[in-house]
């Protein structure tokens, strides 16, 4: 491979993480964030603690899994904007320590959602 | 005189506040700053996820947090990027894929137009579904 | 023209000369004309107000090249920059950025043009024909297309200007030679992809675009670098997996 760039993964993740973002951040801050919180009774009930509310929402493990990975994706996406935003600001680091600093970050960040969610 | 050339080229970056110089340098540079507020988004879904699994005094107090005035402008902000994110995205998708049919690049609008038609499918099922479970 | 009392717009053109410490802005009263463009403007004041004036100009009709400079911060060929959309002025003038200024305006394009040679912009047969040409090849008009736009580059290196990966990476091989390498690389005469896959295929080469897009956004032949950058990136993104997942289809 020659020096050749490894980048390919991370752009790869980036595009599928891009996407998934696009779907499904909006939609997912309005429900977390602003739906129960201005008075939509439904939407609060839906976020209540227990199997009447999240515990519903969360009840089958497709739908677990399928939220990981879409939580886990969209945290590699956003992992590789900020590295290459912190390089187009001049920010002068050695290239493996933002690799690190940043997908590192994004795998522990993935690691306690797989943890969380498979202990639900 | 001769060969002897007084040469001292000074270099004049763009700079890093790029950024400021250029409303399209600056609309690109909230795209790029959209992935701060996503990721912020994410970990307080993980918390959120995380407190389901505690007693309900506990999960009740970080919903109470979550939702509290403050918290819900920066949740407004936060959507504010997140659609700005979606908006570019599906508009840059064109230049990054160039499918041509009959010789011919096929216009942006037919890769841009299914993709905004999937986010609202997307978003009015989940919010249907969230609805759903909310109510019944 | 009548005997009025003319018109005039003012001119602030960045002055460096290599004995000098520091640059520093001249300021200059040009006639204003309703027909002048920004090189109009350096001409006069190279013929009638001071003579020491450095800048590069040859064709003053967009196909050269060589006149591109900030104009108002904004990368512009100043044979296409008319005063009229400048009043009622200043004007500011200023070398391109992102390049090391020799005198004035005129920068060095030394890097650029070694990063222009690394990518091979010339057509390669794997037989070496082209050294000793015998019969032409054919292409369809549809194949023509194909890469037909990133075939329009002058190589007025505006992109270069308006790209904050250049402004921090001398390395970067940049948008007008990664567009000259993709136009290449989709030509259908062409088959020297793998002998330009390492220098595209590295960080410098396509990697280390974050996609800003004003490249494309200044370019005055609408080129789309940044189109080509993030094509080549789809095509290297499946070569590399190709090559991991199935090494056996990659002839060495």
């Amino acid at each position: 491979m020659r020096g050749r760039s490894h980048e390919p993964i991370w752009w790869s993740l980036f595009g599928l993480g891009g996407i998934t973002a696009a779907l499904f951040a909006p939609v997912m801050i309005f429900v977390v964030g602003i739906g129960g919180a201005v008075g939509w009774d439904a939407m609060t009930e839906a976020l209540a603690h227990g199997e009447d509310g999240i515990g519903a929402l969360l009840r089958h493990t497709p739908v677990r899994a399928v939220l990981g990975l879409i939580l886990a994706l969209v945290t590699v996406h956003a992992a590789h904007r900020i590295r290459h935003t912190l390089i187009d600001l001049h920010v002068h680091a050695p290239p493996a320590v933002l690799i690190v600093a940043s997908y590192g970050a994004a795998a522990v960040v993935s690691a306690l959602i797989a943890v969380v969610l498979a202990l639900f | 005189m001769d060969g002897e050339v007084l040469t001292q080229p000074v270099f004049r970056s763009l700079g890093w506040t790029w950024w400021t110089k250029r409303p399209s340098y600056a609309l690109v540079f909230l795209r790029e700053t959209s992935s701060v507020f996503i990721a912020v988004q994410v970990v307080l879904v993980l918390v959120l996820l995380h407190k389901a699994g505690q007693p309900a005094a506990d999960y009740q107090a970080y919903l109470d947090f979550l939702w509290n005035p403050g918290m819900v402008v920066f949740h407004v902000v936060s959507i504010a990027f997140a659609l700005l994110h979606t908006y570019t995205w599906f508009n840059l998708l064109p230049q990054t894929i160039a499918i041509r049919v009959m010789g011919r690049r096929i216009p942006g609008l037919l890769l841009v137009a299914p993709q905004f038609g999937a986010w609202a499918v997307v978003t009015g099922l989940i919010i249907a579904w969230v609805w759903w479970v909310g109510a019944g | 023209m009548s005997t009025a009392i003319e018109t005039t717009i003012k001119f602030e053109v960045f002055r460096y000369q290599p004995d000098w410490d520091e640059p520093t802005y001249q300021l200059y009263d040009v006639p204003y004309r309703e027909d002048w463009v920004v090189l109009d403007a350096l001409n006069y004041i190279k013929d009638t107000v001071d003579g020491t004036l450095t800048y590069r100009w040859s064709c003053r009709m967009g196909v050269c090249g060589s006149c591109g400079a900030m104009v108002n911060g904004y990368p512009k060929l100043t044979c296409a920059a008319f005063l009229s959309e400048y009043m009622p002025g200043p004007i500011r003038v200023e070398p391109l950025v992102n390049f090391n200024v020799e005198r004035d305006l005129v920068t060095s394009i030394e890097g650029f043009m070694e990063k222009l040679e690394s990518v091979q912009p010339w057509i390669i047969r794997e037989d070496g024909a082209t050294d000793d040409l015998k019969s032409e090849y054919l292409q369809t008009p549809d194949q023509h297309a194909a890469y037909q736009q990133f075939s329009m580059c002058i190589n007025c290196l505006l992109c270069y200007a308006a790209c904050p990966v250049s402004s921090h990476s001398d390395e970067f091989i940049g948008p007008a030679a990664l567009a000259l390498a993709q136009r290449y690389n989709l030509d259908t005469r062409d088959e020297g992809v793998e002998q330009r896959r390492d220098v595209i295929l590295k960080d410098e080469g396509i990697w280390e675009c974050s996609f800003v897009g004003e490249c494309s956004a200044v370019c005055p032949k609408h080129v789309d670098p940044a189109g080509a950058i993030q094509q080549a990136k789809m095509t290297g993104a499946i070569d590399y997996y190709r090559r991991l997942l199935m090494p056996w289809t990659v002839k060495s």
